[in-house]
């Protein structure tokens, strides 16, 4: 993956065309109907981003069918897809797992899985998270055998394949699971994301395929990966909670004026852009960061993380506040968004834990 | 820049030894303005003026960066920074032949200039400022009060801002007029503020008499003439944001010397001001560049202004914080006066309340009140 190939002129066109896309793509109704339809994908929109926008491919190098870019570019679509509601597996399968093969540095991996991913026809789920009071384990039989439990597997039920973080006993090791290999069981989680399904997937003696060497390092880059890539998602949907705020306090009458004209409201929505601005200088700083700058880049994706997970949910409970009622109700879109928001404020870190990080960096805690 | 920025090493290196030996650890006002006498003689002071009025006609960013390396060595502030980055450029565009004499002589210091602004009654609201100036035959008759007049008790000058007709709405009808602070029927006094200083005013007139040539600009346009200078300091706030950005890292860094940890509380609030300090820096230098490649910055001043004013003042309440028991007893007075003189950090320059409603009104475009 490069660093900002683009220019900042180059990249609001790319986003106009990307909004463009979503705005008659993924409407609300849409988000509503794939959400009932229970599929858990957008395939149509999907396709779309992409293939035809070629947003799947953003982060892998041309010579695996890619556009050779980096997270500056990734930024935009992950804004715009979650400013949209868009149900694609853009963060799971074009950032988490793409970036997770690239980071093993293994060229045979790379020929055989990033064409696939680049134009989106073959869907990933990446499998890190260890379930509560489990450690995935891979154990060197005639094969790599994987035992154990993940929890939160964005988009499992629609992926073909499976990268799954695990020990080995030389250290932790990345691996590639066949969705219909033996021993994987997935159980779908009641998943608070109503737009991106997860699931608890099991592994019971499946065979997994090892890419790469020790993934320690490389893991330790792909959650700060995950944490700029959350905060672009945050970052897209507080811009997005803001206008709808600010359109309904201009236009929702209550004793004989707009809400918008009492400072209370006015105030609330000012601190809103606030914080909205704050997290796009963030995310605009945190996807810029040179990759191979491992220690700038830790550092940048603890605070692009610390301060969009903290403001963000802000952001999206303030919108449900300035609706009243209103915003309470299951037609009306705030809480869509506000479950998504939450979703990504947990994954990689909260704010809180990402301070904790922070504090040893600064040399404040041991 | 490189150049320009080498030349100035090489002149403070010659001239910051040369005012410290002739002062000896004095800070009074007088050594002050001999420091900004020799920074406007090197044209350093005066940088961002136009060649003809003495400067070097330097842009934005070029300024920022003198300052920056100004700061970092060492130097004293200067103390006209009112008359050398709003007043000066205001005569530079409005004023008459006799009233651009003053520029030369407010960069040397000759001229030691205010601004009549706030009043009792006008404050975050300064346009329903009260201060009457009537014509009088070929004579303005100025009566009124101003306030929170930065730099009152030294100056030589003011422009001040008075009301010349009262019938128009608020805005309109205000014009700019200057004078000399020794004109009869002006009266100066000093405000103790909470943090026992007295960097500010009260100035009183009392049918003061000043030539209708005193006028600055067009007659009722002064708020006009005003606002366009206003805008000479939007970088200014962009330069807090990155001086509070290395505070907050040096508090850190001394924090984290010492022998005993502090409370896992406390060490998380400074992790998070360092968080909200970095991302005020992003959009600070994000602002820069902006206007480096001849962008006007536009709301996120705005924003910048309101996060700095609380950031920096939360800063200033942890570090009395730090200062525990001793922050009361007199025995941390750095930690008491900071805490003191930051409460001012969310008042000047628009109050935090007045950005929140700035904000809300032209950008995001709600209804007023």
């Amino acid at each position: 993956m490069k660093n900002a190939t683009t220019t900042e002129a180059e990249r609001a066109e790319f986003r106009a065309s990307v909004r463009d896309y979503l705005t008659n793509a993924s409407p609300e109704t849409r988000v509503r109907a794939v959400i009932d339809s229970g599929t858990g994908l957008d395939a149509s929109t999907w396709k779309g981003l992409a293939a035809d926008l070629g947003v799947a491919g953003l982060l892998i190098p041309e010579e695996f069918g890619g556009q050779g870019m980096g997270m500056a570019e990734m930024a935009v679509a992950l804004e715009e897809a979650a400013r949209a509601l868009a149900v694609v597996p853009l963060l799971s399968s074009s950032v988490l797992s793409t970036l997770a093969i690239q980071l093993t540095g293994d060229e045979e991996a790379f020929k055989k899985y990033l064409p696939g991913l680049a134009d989106g026809s073959e869907i990933m789920a990446f499998a890190g998270l260890d379930g509560a009071g489990t450690h995935t384990l891979a154990r060197d039989e005639t094969y790599w055998g994987l035992y154990g439990t993940k929890t939160a597997v964005l988009n499992a039920g629609i992926a073909s394949r499976f990268l799954v973080v695990a020990s080995t006993p030389d250290g932790t090791g990345l691996f590639v699971v066949d969705g219909d290999a033996g021993g994987v069981v997935v159980n779908p989680q009641d998943a608070l994301d109503l737009t991106r399904p997860t699931a608890l997937v099991t592994f019971e003696g499946t065979e997994g395929t090892r890419i790469g060497g020790d993934f320690t390092d490389g893991l330790k880059s792909l959650r700060s990966f995950g944490r700029i890539a959350t905060s672009a998602e945050l970052l897209g949907m507080s811009e997005r909670l803001m206008e709808i705020s600010v359109d309904y306090a201009k236009t929702r009458e209550q004793f004989g004026k707009p809400i918008g004209a009492f400072q209370a409201i006015k105030h609330r929505c000012s601190e809103m852009f606030a914080h909205v601005e704050s997290m796009r200088a963030a995310v605009a700083a945190a996807s810029l960061v040179q990759p191979e700058d491992t220690a700038a880049l830790h550092e940048q994706a603890l605070v692009v993380k610390a301060y969009c997970a903290r403001f963000a949910p802000w952001v999206a409970e303030a919108t449900i506040q300035v609706h009243g009622g209103i915003g309470f109700t299951w037609e009306h879109v705030a809480h869509l968004y506000l479950r998504r928001v939450k979703t990504d404020e947990v994954l990689f870190g909260d704010a809180l834990s990402c301070r904790d990080e922070l504090q040893q960096i600064l040399g404040l805690t041991a | 820049m490189d150049d320009l920025l080498a030349e100035l090493r090489t002149w403070l290196g010659d001239a910051l030894p040369k005012w410290k030996a002739k002062w000896n650890g004095d800070t009074s006002w007088d050594a002050l303005c001999d420091w900004q006498r020799m920074m406007a003689e090197g044209k350093w002071a005066t940088a961002s003026w136009p060649l003809k009025y003495g400067g070097r006609g330097l842009g934005t960013m070029d300024v920022l960066a003198i300052e920056d390396v100004v700061a970092a060595s060492g130097a004293p502030q200067i103390p006209g920074m009112i008359g050398l980055k709003n007043v000066a450029p205001t005569l530079m565009k409005f004023g008459n032949e006799e009233q651009q004499k003053s520029v030369a002589r407010i960069g040397s210091t000759d001229e030691v200039w205010c601004q009549g602004f706030s009043e009792p009654g006008a404050g975050s609201d300064l346009a329903s400022l009260r201060t009457r100036a009537v014509i009088d035959g070929d004579e303005f008759v100025i009566n009124g009060q101003k306030v929170w007049t930065s730099n009152g008790m030294h100056a030589s000058h003011m422009q001040l801002l008075a009301r010349t007709d009262p019938d128009a709405p608020k805005h309109k009808g205000i014009s700019a007029i200057t004078l000399s602070m020794k004109t009869p029927g002006v009266e100066v006094r000093p405000i103790k503020q909470i943090n026992g200083g007295a960097e500010f005013a009260e100035v009183f007139f009392t049918d003061v008499r000043v030539p209708v040539a005193n006028l600055l600009g067009p007659l009722h346009e002064g708020w006009m003439v005003t606002m366009t200078t206003l805008g000479h300091e939007r970088a200014g706030v962009a330069v807090f944001a990155g001086r509070l950005e290395q505070r907050i890292r040096g508090l850190i860094e001394e924090v984290a010397k010492r022998d005993v940890r502090v409370s896992p509380v406390v060490s998380d609030e400074l992790a998070e001001m360092y968080v909200e300090a970095r991302v005020l820096g992003a959009m600070a230098r994000q602002m820069l560049n902006k206007i480096a490649q001849g962008g006007t910055p536009g709301s996120e001043q705005s924003v910048i202004k309101m996060v700095w004013s609380e950031l920096s003042q939360r800063v200033d309440t942890v570090v009395m914080g730090l200062a525990g028991i001793e922050g009361v007893t007199g025995e941390n007075n750095s930690a008491t006066l900071g805490y003191l003189s930051a409460r001012s950090a969310t008042i000047a320059a628009g109050t935090s309340d007045i950005v929140k409603n700035i904000i809300g009104d032209r950008v995001l475009g709600l209804p007023r009140d």
